[in-house]
């Protein structure tokens, strides 16, 4: 891993976990709220050949476990394990995805993200289960639409590069 | 000669023991997982009160428009409760001069006074859905011990649950993790009051008790962690079942939390 995408982790982790605990936090639906450092998380995941991902989640979860009252098991579980599947998946069946599949991508991470910590929780009520469908709801469109961004930013930088050449 | 790919390898196995090794340490040592806690908040603590600055401002600003209908069925109510309020405070006034002449009259030792309120900005919120803790910018150096009342309004939002040097970690009153001795304030039945995701309940309230909806309900002081008559909510609607051991009442917060700003901890 190159040293400028170290530290563009780094400084991407800090960013995402400090607008999570002091800007988002403030914003519930049904104790739900959206959780920037999981949504940048299931994109590097998607996204990437390698496995350079793998260390911004074990970075994710070192902050998240600093920033955050969670066990640590559910944070390593959640940062680390889920998205490592996620791209086992994305390789294995969807190499090349398109906008539909990413949004299944994220649906089913966020809601298996929320449901693990609901399990840990053992809060087996109508609201816990309404919580975790506003999460899921909520974090999927926000991260279907930075994904979105991410790729037109991307097709307009490869499209201008290619015209200069 | 090593090539860039034996070095790229080595760097990333270099960089997956350090990570291995913090996590493990996070995870096996509280003592190192706090001095971390510690050493992030402190050096995070200036963009953190900006960004919930931030967060609040923008709250405000579409709350404004949202709420501009129900402002005034607000203002109409607040305006009656305040004329009933009156009424009350002066009730109060004059049962509080009553019991300071029957104190005197039978020799009570008066209490110590409610102790001295420290003021704390909130400057972190638990990012995680099911996990109800804030920090605040105050800590060890300030005086702040364990398990102490922290109030907004003189009404409870929760306790302190740790304590570093710099900053603390509440834990809320709506957290499913707290548990709080309370009791209905007329009708003196105890019970205990406990967070969640669905709201707050004063479970373990005897059968034969009766209470009105509306009826506040306050610390009740047992376990000496919380003193008495601090108030928390008023009474809801009953939750158990009639042929329950013991009655469940759900109870209204009277502080929304997640608009608060600043709060004040017991010292």
């Amino acid at each position: 891993m190159k040293q400028l995408k170290f530290l563009f982790y780094l400084l991407l982790g800090l960013l995402t976990v400090l607008l999570d605990v002091s800007f988002f936090s403030s914003f519930e639906i049904y104790g739900a709220s959206i959780l920037t450092s999981f949504i940048a998380m299931v994109i590097f995941a998607i996204r990437d050949n390698g496995d350079d991902y793998a260390y911004f989640g074990l970075l994710q979860v070192i902050l998240f476990a600093v920033f955050s009252s969670l066990p640590m098991g559910v944070i390593a579980l959640n940062f680390f394990l889920l998205p490592i599947g996620l791209n086992i998946i994305a390789k294995k069946y969807f190499p090349e995805p398109n906008n539909f599949t990413i949004l299944f991508y994220l649906v089913a991470a966020t809601f298996l993200f929320d449901f693990i910590l609901l399990v840990w929780s053992s809060e087996w009520n109508a609201s816990s289960f309404l919580a975790v469908g506003y999460f899921t709801a909520i974090n999927s469109m926000v991260g279907w639409f930075v994904y979105y961004v991410i790729d037109l930013l991307k097709k307009k930088y490869t499209f201008s590069s290619k015209i200069k050449i | 000669m090593i090539n860039l790919e034996t070095m790229n390898r080595r760097a990333k196995t270099l960089l997956f023991i350090i990570f291995g090794t913090i996590i493990l340490a996070l995870a096996i040592s509280p003592s190192f997982q706090s001095r971390a806690k510690s050493l992030f908040t402190r050096t995070t603590t200036g963009i953190s009160i900006r960004l919930e600055n931030f967060s609040h401002r923008v709250r405000r600003t579409f709350s404004f428009w949202t709420n501009i209908s129900e402002l005034k069925k607000q203002n109409e109510e607040l305006s009656r409760k305040i004329i009933s309020l009156q009424v009350d405070s002066s009730q109060i006034e004059e049962l509080k001069n009553e019991n300071a002449l029957l104190k005197k009259e039978l020799g009570f030792i008066e209490p110590s006074e409610i102790g001295t309120l420290v003021p704390a900005k909130i400057i972190e919120r638990d990012a995680a859905t099911f996990s109800d803790e804030i920090t605040i910018d105050k800590g060890e150096k300030d005086g702040i011990v364990k398990g102490v009342a922290v109030v907004s309004n003189n009404i409870l939002i929760g306790t302190i649950k740790n304590v570093m040097s710099d900053t603390s970690k509440i834990l809320l009153i709506t957290s499913k993790d707290s548990i709080i001795q309370a009791m209905l304030q007329n009708s003196r039945s105890k019970g205990i009051l406990r967070g969640g995701i669905s709201g707050l309940y004063l479970d373990d309230i005897t059968t034969d008790t009766t209470y009105k909806i509306g009826e506040n309900v306050v610390t009740s002081g047992l376990g000496g962690d919380i003193m008495s008559g601090m108030l928390i909510g008023t009474a809801g609607k009953l939750e158990s079942a009639s042929s329950s051991i013991f009655k469940t009442i759900s109870v209204e917060p009277l502080v929304d939390i997640s608009s608060l700003e600043l709060v004040f901890v017991k010292k």
